[in-house]
């Protein structure tokens, strides 16, 4: 089946009509920013942009999110007020395939294996992903390292590609083909289609050089008491810029909320490269630097998760490249890896 | 990008081989063009690494505290220097124990101004270089004045107050200068007001503690919000929690900010804490006289009274 197409100057009809049906999730511009909302109204909806500063997995995992409610009186004591899953129809559109991405490791570790999170897997079930194809690859993205690109598709339900003054449609999971058939766009045509590959090829063309990433894990094996972490860290200020902006980086801790009058059970995203992280009640630290914090960082990401789900921690969306305060370039940092377990073998 | 002087490297150079430091604490180019990185420089012949231009926006001083005890070599601009002064004045570096090479610095540049007079994003520059007064970029060359930090276009700190080796002429301060101007916008409105304009500023922050962890004067051990025992402060973004933490945070800085802007250029989210650190900043001034960062032997308003100190808020 050829792809389907929408104009761009009927974006809006587009936007409407998804919105008759779910509730969207879109680059929006909010607070002096463009991020991924919920939107209002079907004119908001901003598809020609690069990336958002936040990623869009804060549409499946917020990051302050009620578990349960509780309330002081007597009567209510131990008792459940509400347990929120939220299953209503729900769906993301223009999230870029590298943020698409991200959404399948999320899937591993939320809603696969021995524990599933329902409080995601609600969300997830319920949630399209209408991805858009990346025409401007900056030179901080590096999704291509790791055998992706910015046409890829994969963890999308459709995705979409500019075509100049249109956009394609084609369905990449049962669920997006159910999608298109229902909304009855129409046929690409074949100057469309043509405009769309050239696109692709020049997005392809404006990719930086870097090395591919795959074998990495097999690198840092060896490096759990290398005196690199000391090196890599001695500049981060230990913020959770680099965590909070990561599509991917899904650790959490939960907190119940003590009002007056009652309270919430509460789950916040959490950061490792907080001191408070990993402090236990004993007063003890297992993680007491920076170095053993970025060490974790690193080897959650590139090491633990290839080995225990199969993906890595990371899309390679530049964004903690571009917001850390101190320039701590992670692409730098694997290459030190790269030279660390090098010299290892030399010697 | 510029490397620094000869005479500064090998002043670094010799301070380094001597033992009378054990590290220097510089800029190297970064990764991203117009963003310099810290560099730790413990070996003389890696400090042809070091660079000085207007891409130096970090506050290195940030990082003195960790070092205590240690003979420590470090670059800072004016701005800066009033933060090593805050640090010893409060016990956190020792003069003796510092090398300071003190830079006059005409503003740093921020990456967002030049981003935007190209209507793009920061992330999107290519290939941007500082040369002297001027910012090349995509075949533009844009005015370093017009294209650095808020906060640098009202400087009124060019020059370090504190060094051991001088870099660059000395920039001449303008009294005609108000740095806060911005502060005073916020003055006049109501009390209403301003707490709308609060709300709205801190309703971006996402308590990525960049702000605090960039500050050099935000050095206790143990953060108010990371205490257990008791849990002053939950780790939400409901608003209360974000807003109590701004506030907690900022008052804290009461009598101890000195203004270098490093909280609000490290903030991701563009929140602009400076308008309520320098509305503390301008109260201290008025009320008490008293300067943050000038006078390693001056004694901080809160640790000291006087006779004729400000008590309106108390005798009404």
């Amino acid at each position: 089946m050829e792809p389907f197409l929408f104009a761009k100057d009927q974006l809006s009809e587009f936007v409407a009509e998804l919105m008759s049906r779910v509730r969207l999730y879109a680059p929006v511009p909010r607070d002096q920013e463009l991020r991924f909302d919920e939107v209002k109204t079907p004119d908001e909806v901003v598809l020609d942009y690069r990336n958002t500063t936040k990623p869009p997995k804060m549409v499946l995992f917020p990051q302050t999110e009620r578990m349960i409610a509780f309330a002081q009186e007597r009567e209510h004591f131990n008792k459940v007020l509400q347990v929120p899953f939220d299953e209503q129809p729900k769906a993301i559109l223009g999230l870029r395939p590298c943020d698409a991405r991200s959404f399948l490791l999320f899937d591993k570790v939320f809603g696969a294996g021995k524990y599933i999170d329902p409080y995601y897997q609600a969300r997830r079930k319920s949630t399209l992903i209408l991805a858009l194809a990346c025409t401007h690859p900056r030179p901080t993205c590096f999704c291509h390292a790791f055998g992706s690109g910015p046409y890829d598709s994969e963890g999308a339900d459709i995705l979409m590609r500019d075509a100049g003054d249109a956009y394609l449609l084609e369905a990449v999971s049962e669920k997006g083909a159910a999608l298109l058939e229902e909304l009855g766009l129409a046929q690409a045509d074949q100057a469309h289609l043509q405009k769309a590959a050239e696109l692709e090829e020049a997005a392809y063309q404006k990719l930086v050089e870097i090395e591919p990433v795959e074998g990495i894990e097999r690198d840092l094996e060896d490096l759990f008491e290398s005196e690199l972490w000391a090196e890599i860290s001695e500049k981060c200020l230990a913020c959770g810029t680099c965590t909070y902006n990561c599509p991917t980086c899904h650790c959490f801790t939960i907190e119940d909320r003590v009002l007056s009058g009652g309270g919430e059970r509460v789950r916040s995203w959490d950061s490792c490269m907080y001191p408070y992280f990993t402090l236990h009640a004993s007063g003890h630290n297992p993680r007491p630097d920076q170095a053993s914090r970025w060490r974790q960082r690193v080897m959650h990401k590139f090491e633990y998760l290839p080995h225990n789900v199969g993906l890595y921690g990371c899309v390679g969306c530049g964004r903690c490249v571009v917001n850390c305060p101190v320039l701590l370039d992670i692409r730098q940092v694997l290459r030190r890896v790269r030279q660390e377990r090098a010299s290892k073998v030399e010697s | 990008m510029s490397t620094l002087e000869q005479g500064i490297q090998k002043q670094i150079a010799d301070w380094l081989r001597s033992g009378e430091i054990e590290l220097f604490i510089g800029y190297e180019a970064g990764t991203v063009p117009l963003q310099a990185t810290p560099a730790f420089i413990r070996r003389p012949e890696d400090v042809g690494r070091l660079i000085w231009d207007a891409t130096c926006e970090n506050n290195l001083a940030v990082f003195l505290p960790r070092y205590k005890g240690k003979k420590v070599g470090i670059m800072v601009k004016g701005c800066d220097a009033r933060a090593v002064v805050g640090l010893i004045q409060e016990r956190q570096a020792v003069r003796e124990d510092l090398r300071i090479v003190g830079v006059s610095c005409p503003g740093v540049v921020d990456p967002k101004k030049v981003a935007e007079r190209l209507g793009v994003a920061v992330e999107d520059i290519e290939e941007a270089k500082v040369e002297g007064s001027q910012v090349l970029v995509d075949g533009q060359s844009l005015p370093l004045e017009e294209v650095i930090y808020d906060l640098c276009q009202a400087c009124d700190r060019h020059n370090p107050i504190i060094f051991d080796v001088h870099l660059g002429e000395e920039i001449p301060e303008d009294p005609e200068r108000d740095p806060f101007a911005h502060v005073r916008e916020i003055e006049a409105l109501s009390p209403e007001e301003r707490w709308e304009r609060f709300r709205q500023e801190v309703e971006r922050c996402n308590l990525c503690y960049a702000c605090r962890n960039a500050c050099p004067l935000c050095y206790c051990n143990i953060c108010f919000v990371d205490r257990t025992m008791p849990r002053w402060v939950y780790q939400t973004t409901r608003p209360e929690d974000v807003q109590f933490f701004q506030i907690m945070r900022t008052f804290h800085l009461a009598g101890r900010c000195v203004g270098c802007g490093a909280c609000t250029r490290a903030c991701p989210q563009g929140v602009n804490l400076r308008l309520f650190l320098d509305k503390l900043r301008k109260d201290t001034l008025e009320l008490f006289g008293y300067d943050a960062g000038v006078d390693p032997e001056a004694k901080p308003p809160l640790t000291t009274y006087r006779e004729d100190d400000y008590n309106d808020f108390i005798m009404g």
